[in-house]
């Protein structure tokens, strides 16, 4: 029976996993550990403007 | 602090996982451009994030990817957002979907939706479901599942299911036991019925002379067994038989196209030389041809009702005779008391009881294959009449019966005919047809309808209906003209018709056995036409006597153009005449003469007097000084049926008589005014009484013409004509009778064409008394010169150019000048007939009465010598008699 934090973490595996799927259909070149982290700054509070801005500017070898 | 130090370390764990993939660059420099994102990202610069614009840029991209063509990557980016918004319930979803929107390289061009297999494999189908999990999860149990049995009459019995391969189902079987469960196997087994081969071999053995080649041998021997087959008796009566109902046989070979039967010479019988059994087995074979050949013109199909109904009578025939030769089979077979198979007594039953049928065949080889006529009607009564006289009572018997059946139906429209007077139009085969369908009733009786002939004259029918032939059109055509009397109630009612069959010709017993066939037939058809035709006629008589008031229109005539009643008729006469004298100028006005007329015979009884009217005809000149009396017509409206009688031609012939009634008539007058005259003048001198000696010659002559007119021709003939009439059965006869009187009358009052000459002499002869009578008149003129009478009688010879036939007003009426009104001033007028080339202007008196009776007497001897002379050749008895009455005159004028 599964509890409830595995409950959770399995909600939030999918909800990672339909970001994924959106970002890879909106072609972002985020992998999955990326976008984990670009997606715990967000719930940090980082603008997530100036995030795109500073993965852009900064981090501009790009695939 | 600790916010921002969480954010550094995520920052450089990002930091490090994207330049990580490009990790050439050192530390150092890594840290640099850690730091720098660092300071971008906490700037302040940036805006909150709208989740509605969002929101909208999220739509408006999908839409755009829908727009250029990519309906995956918009479908897919679309369920993806669905999910997404399900799935999570987060505060950071519009930013985090922002970052994205930022992030995003051309997705249009670059993205490939198969990617996405490749982050979440698809989940595999869900295996079907099954029956055992079904059944597992909840069992069939309960009697809602158990089989339905079906009643034992439902047809569900009978379908068969086929069993699909990959059936859910499993365990019952829904078909009935017993029955096979393959579609095509509808019929059972034990339905079928199979031949016994045994049966069948015995057979094929029985028939062995089939089995082995034959060789024809002419051997006389009876051993000779090597090359015929020996058959039995037996068996060729049955061979026989079964050819004679024309069926193939191995014994008998048919050849079609001859219709010729021929016998198998290759078998013998035991006991029988070779020679008798080839013999019999020919004559049956002869039997069979004729027989085949009636079959086969049995089996064609007939065009006319007369030969269908001989076809069907011949077929009948043909199946009794296939019943005889059964019962003969019958009793060779299974016979009900011992008897002896012998060919040759088959033979002699057959052959007795085929000679009708052949007589009968022979005699249909002859009947034309198409024809619309009556030959074969003809043919048999041929038949009939010689197989009588030869005494072959069989054969006369069923010929005489087929030709009656036969005869049935050629009568259908003779029957129909005679009952009720209607013939078909295309009905070419009866001898009545229409003629003239739109004729005047008044020739309904003459025209309608005639009778159908051939080319050579003969009537178009069977030669025993010619002596009927006239008596059935009578028939019809009296029918018919009650009917358009409207008097087709008056036939009686349907008797019982005496019938034309064999049985009930007289000859049948045995007293008039020897009478002929066609007298029997003759007088049965007579009578069988006369029942029908008897009653139409005399009724149709008796109608027109009493509905048609024939009789009364024939006395209107008589009184009108015969004088019947001398005083009616004399009335009439005077007044015309008293007109003439009196020079009216329109004397002969047709109104007015019609006026008197009717005022004068109107009276008669039965007479309608609107149907009495005159004409008269302008006279055309001197030269056609007839016309004066001639020119006036009394025409009598006749109906219809009268005029089916007395024909519209005889009308002229009455027209003449009373012309010549009037020209007597006036000559009768004009004397008798003149003795009244002389009478009252009472002058006594010589030319008196030579004038009154010749007077008398006229008044004499003038009698002796009145007398033969009316007593000797007109009377006699005209009451003989209504003896005639009434006794007639028949309209034929009726107007038969009336065109023998009318000639008779126009002979014997000399209006044929070649006593024209005899009959001028006569009306010239009646022309003398005018001129006479017109001398006197002048003569009493002059010698009084005032009397009062000349006002009335006094007439001018105006005109006088032909005196011959004037019994007009000499001049007057016609002619140009009209002024001779006054009687008193004549004097020269008198003589002053300018014209006049009879006499000179001088003759005086006693000349021209001298000359009047020079012409008197020449005339006389002419005429008498002229009928003397056309009674010696015409055998007229009238003639002579006038002839012996006038020559008194002539003998005593000598």
């Amino acid at each position: 029976m599964p509890t409830q934090a595995e409950k959770k973490r399995e909600a939030a595996r999918e909800v990672v996993d339909i970001l994924h799927e959106i970002s890879t259909l909106l072609n972002t070149h985020l992998n999955r550990h990326q976008l984990s982290y670009c997606v715990s700054l967000i719930e940090n509070g980082v603008n997530p403007e100036a995030l795109a801005v500073s993965l852009t500017c900064h981090l501009s070898v790009r695939g | 602090m600790a916010q921002t130090s969480t954010i550094n370390a995520l920052l450089g764990n990002l930091i490090t996982s994207i330049s990580g993939q490009h990790s050439k660059s050192p530390a150092r420099e890594q840290k640099t451009i850690r730091d720098s994102a660092l300071r971008t990202v906490k700037a302040q610069q940036y805006v909150r994030t709208n989740q509605f614009e969002v929101e909208s840029s999220i739509d408006g991209l999908i839409e755009k990817f829908s727009i250029l063509n990519r309906d995956d990557l918009s479908s897919a980016l679309k369920a993806r957002i669905e999910e997404l918004a399900e799935a999570s319930r987060s505060k950071w979803t519009p930013e985090i979907l922002s970052l994205f929107l930022n992030l995003s390289d051309r997705p249009v061009e670059k993205t490939e939706v198969d990617a996405l297999k490749l982050i979440r494999p698809p989940t595999p189908p869900e295996p079907p479901l099954t029956w055992e999990e079904i059944e597992a999860d909840d069992p069939l149990t309960g009697d809602i599942w158990d089989e339905v049995s079906y009643s034992a009459g439902s047809s569900d019995e009978d379908i068969v299911v086929r069993r699909k391969p990959n059936s859910r189902r499993k365990g019952s079987s829904i078909t009935q036991p017993g029955k096979q469960e393959t579609q095509d196997d509808l019929v059972s087994p034990s339905l079928l019925v199979s031949p016994d081969p045994d049966i069948l071999r015995e057979i094929e053995q029985s028939q062995f002379w089939k089995s082995s080649p034959v060789l024809h041998t002419t051997s006389l021997s009876q051993s000779d067994s090597a090359f015929t087959h020996r058959v039995s008796e037996l068996q060729t009566i049955r061979e026989v038989l079964l050819m004679l109902r024309g069926l193939p046989t191995s014994l008998f070979g048919i050849d079609e196209e001859h219709s010729v039967i021929f016998y198998s010479a290759d078998i013998s019988l035991e006991n029988i030389t070779n020679s008798s059994l080839d013999d019999v087995l020919q004559r049956f074979a002869n039997i069979g041809s004729d027989l085949y050949r009636l079959r086969a013109w049995v089996r064609k199909s007939k065009s006319t009702p007369l030969l269908q109904a001989f076809h069907a009578s011949v077929a009948s025939r043909l199946r009794s005779f296939d019943k005889e030769l059964s019962n003969i089979e019958r009793d060779v077979v299974a016979p009900s008391i011992p008897t002896t198979v012998s060919v040759m007594r088959i033979h002699d039953t057959i052959r007795n009881r085929s000679r009708p049928l052949l007589r009968l065949g022979g005699l249909v080889d002859r009947v034309p294959t198409h024809e619309s006529g009556f030959s074969c009607l003809e043919l048999l009564y041929d038949e009939i009449c010689v197989l009588q006289a030869s005494g072959d009572q069989e054969s006369y018997e069923l010929i005489a019966r087929v030709f009656f059946e036969c005869l049935k139906i050629y009568l259908r429209p003779v029957r129909k005919w005679i009952e009720s007077g209607e013939v078909g139009d295309q009905d070419e085969s009866f001898f009545v047809a229409v003629a003239a369908g739109d004729c005047a009733p008044s020739a309904l009786w003459k025209d309608r309808f005639k009778l159908r002939m051939t080319a050579n004259g003969e009537l178009y029918a069977p030669k025993f209906l010619e002596p009927a032939g006239r008596k059935i059109l009578n028939a019809g055509k009296s029918i018919v003209f009650l009917r358009q009397l409207s008097l087709q109630h008056k036939l009686p009612p349907t008797l019982i018709e005496p019938s034309l069959d064999f049985n009930d010709l007289p000859g049948n017993d045995s007293l008039l056995s020897l009478a002929p066939f066609a007298e029997l037939f003759g007088s049965a058809l007579d009578n069988w036409v006369k029942s029908k035709y008897g009653p139409a006629s005399s009724i149709l008589c008796q109608q027109l006597f009493s509905h048609c008031n024939l009789g009364g229109y024939l006395d209107a005539l008589e009184h009108v153009c015969c004088s019947k009643d001398g005083i009616l008729f004399q009335t009439f006469a005077d007044e015309l005449f008293q007109r003439m004298d009196d020079r009216q100028k329109v004397w002969n006005d047709r109104f007015l003469l019609t006026e008197l007329a009717r005022s004068v015979f109107g009276t008669l009884r039965g007479i309608d007097e609107s149907r009495i009217s005159v004409r008269t005809l302008q006279a055309k000149g001197a030269e056609q000084s007839v016309k004066a009396l001639s020119g006036v017509a009394i025409d009598l409206n006749l109906p219809w049926p009268v005029l089916n009688i007395v024909q519209r031609t005889s009308l002229p012939t009455y027209q003449r008589i009373l012309r010549l009634l009037l020209q007597i008539y006036r000559a009768k007058y004009l004397l008798r005014r003149d003795s009244i005259i002389l009478r009252s003048s009472g002058s006594t001198d010589e030319n008196t009484r030579s004038s009154n000696y010749f007077r008398q010659r006229l008044v004499w002559f003038v009698d002796i013409m009145f007398s033969y007119v009316l007593e000797t021709v007109v009377q006699p003939t005209t009451s003989e004509m209504r003896t005639k009439l009434c006794e007639a059965d028949d309209v034929d006869v009726m107007v038969e009778v009336h065109d023998s009187f009318i000639s008779k009358l126009q002979t014997q009052c000399l209006f044929a064409r070649n006593l024209a000459p005899i009959h001028d002499t006569i009306v010239s002869l009646l022309d003398l008394s005018v001129s006479f009578t017109d001398n006197q008149s002048r003569r009493l003129q002059r010698q009084t010169n005032k009397s009062r009478f000349a006002s009335v009688d006094i007439r001018r010879p105006r005109r006088n150019h032909t005196r011959r036939k004037s019994q007009r007003q000499e001049d007057d009426i016609s002619s140009e000048d009209n002024d001779e009104e006054d009687e008193n001033g004549e004097g020269d007028d008198d003589y002053d007939a300018d014209n006049e080339t009879s006499s000179s202007r001088n003759e005086s008196y006693d000349e021209r009465l001298a000359r009047i009776q020079e012409q008197f007497g020449q005339l006389l001897s002419f005429a008498v010598a002229g009928l003397k002379g056309v009674s010696r050749v015409g055998e007229e008895v009238a003639w002579e008699m006038l002839a012996e009455r006038l020559e008194w005159g002539v003998s005593r004028a000598d």
